[in-house]
């Protein structure tokens, strides 16, 4: 194949045209999870050589390689499904990184995200009777209202995903197809999470 | 004496290394793929981050360190791509570039590599990661393990398979003349240290008494000119010891290569 010097400089400045779109890390958008200690998502992608460790050391499966459908540049990197198990906060994820695209943290800082409630989907939302999640959240970081209606207190939660796991909405409703209860990052408006000594340690 | 076989056990090897970090996935043991050790992988993350990631600083530089004295033995007894080619691969024709394009094709992997760098500088994250087939090979066997484990099927099942068969079955020269990371372990072994290196005992060899044998350079999945002195010996060779096994006078043998040395001094 031959390339005239015309095409060359085509190719050039389609390539030079297309990083902003198609090759940077993009911010914000992002409505998956990162695993323990994951910084920011630039900080993260910039380190992470998807190299799996993260997902070998976790014991209860919870950090798995994204699928290409969060994104080219996601593709492969540990992310966090709450699908059949919870974060158990062991923090090795965080120990085991060999690139520093997650930092080693205590367990008293861990943020996943945070639980947040979806009102079509939650049963109790609907009609009153289920506590499940209220029940389980380990940092009692969810509570019922005066109309027996689950809420998420943002700032003591820190994204475990009990209550994703745990919450039977799918079960309990015929018609619903998503949890009641969903772990998601944490962004713009919801507050940051306040770290105290006693959580996670199960005192609380 | 009977001899070992030695790349009758290299598949094993292969294989065994790739088993390891599957079976660390059912014990929860973090050893990581080859990915924790790559120098490009280094490299492309200091580029992007601007800072040394220092936890994979010491297994990049011991694995370095091997390279200087084995050369590319990681091709030949871990990459995941030679186990692919070694179960799928057919031992067809090998294509050989015309004597001037071969000057410029010899270049392509080096210049891969100082391009990922840069790339990954301007974009911000390890560019290369993408469409590396180690990486993709391990990113497969854990899409595998997220539907065994978690139930969800991906994408990945499909894509990965797909990029890895285009790679190494299709392009068959993919380790020669694109491959970034073997492009590093043969700068790394240019490096003059204490080398180890199929050895030629020119008394014995058909070759070098007149005779037509050519069965190391045949067998010789890298095209290395093994009967004579090839400095090719030293960067490209792989340590896959298929010349020892196929010499019919047995006159290869794995030692120190001083050969260069000597070469020298004449």
């Amino acid at each position: 194949m031959k390339i005239s010097r015309r095409t060359f400089i085509k190719l050039i400045s389609a390539v030079s045209a297309a990083p902003k779109q198609a090759l940077c890390a993009e911010n914000g958008r992002q409505n998956f999870l990162r695993p323990p200690g994951a910084a920011s998502e630039k900080e993260f992608l910039e380190r992470c050589n998807r190299c799996q460790k993260c997902v070998q050391v976790c014991p209860t499966n919870v950090v798995m390689p994204a699928s290409l459908s969060y994104g080219l540049i996601d593709m492969n990197t540990p992310v966090v499904t709450f699908k059949v198990s919870y974060c158990n906060s062991c923090m090795k994820c965080t120990e085991v990184c060999p690139t520093g695209a997650l930092k080693p943290i205590s367990k008293e800082k861990l943020d996943i995200g945070v639980a947040v409630i979806s009102e079509t989907d939650c049963v109790a939302w609907e009609w009153t009777g289920c506590t499940v999640c209220v029940d389980e959240c380990p940092l009692k970081a969810i509570y019922l209202d005066e109309n027996k209606r689950p809420v998420v207190i943002p700032e003591k939660c820190n994204g475990c995903g009990i209550c994703e796991l745990k919450c039977p909405s799918t079960a309990l409703r015929k018609t619903t197809r998503n949890k009641g209860v969903i772990v998601k990052p944490r962004t713009g408006g919801v507050p940051a999470r306040e770290y105290s000594e006693e959580a996670g340690s199960g005192k609380s | 004496m009977k001899r070992l076989n030695l790349s009758k056990y290299r598949i094993l090897t292969l294989a065994g290394g790739v088993i390891i970090i599957t079976a660390a996935f059912f014990i929860g043991t973090g050893v990581g793929s080859y990915c924790t050790l790559c120098p490009l992988g280094l490299l492309q993350i200091a580029a992007a981050s601007g800072s040394l990631p220092t936890g994979m600083l010491f297994g990049t530089l011991s694995g370095l360190i091997a390279v200087l004295v084995l050369g590319r033995f990681f091709c030949g007894w871990f990459c995941p791509t030679t186990l692919i080619k070694k179960v799928f691969g057919s031992n067809g024709k090998k294509y050989q570039p015309s004597e001037k394009a071969n000057k410029y094709i010899k270049r392509l992997p080096v210049l891969i590599a100082a391009g990922s760098v840069a790339v990954s500088f301007l974009a911000g994250f390890p560019v290369f990661c993408l469409i590396c087939p180690i990486g993709i090979f391990f990113g497969f066997i854990f899409a595998v393990m997220k539907m065994l484990f978690v139930l969800e099927p991906s994408w990945n099942l499909i894509i990965f398979p797909a990029i890895l068969t285009a790679e190494i079955l299709i392009f068959k020269k993919w380790c020669s003349y694109i491959c970034p990371v073997s492009a590093l372990f043969s700068l790394v072994s240019k490096i003059p240290f204490v080398r180890f290196r199929p050895v030629l005992n020119s008394q014995t060899c058909i070759s070098h008494s007149g005779g037509l044998c050519s069965s190391c350079i045949r067998s010789c999945p890298e095209g290395i000119n093994i009967t004579e002195n090839d400095e090719d010996m030293n960067t490209k060779c792989t340590s896959c010891m298929e010349c020892i096994d196929n010499c019919p006078t047995h006159s290869l043998s794995y030692a120190r290569n001083k050969t260069n040395n000597n070469q020298e001094d004449l």
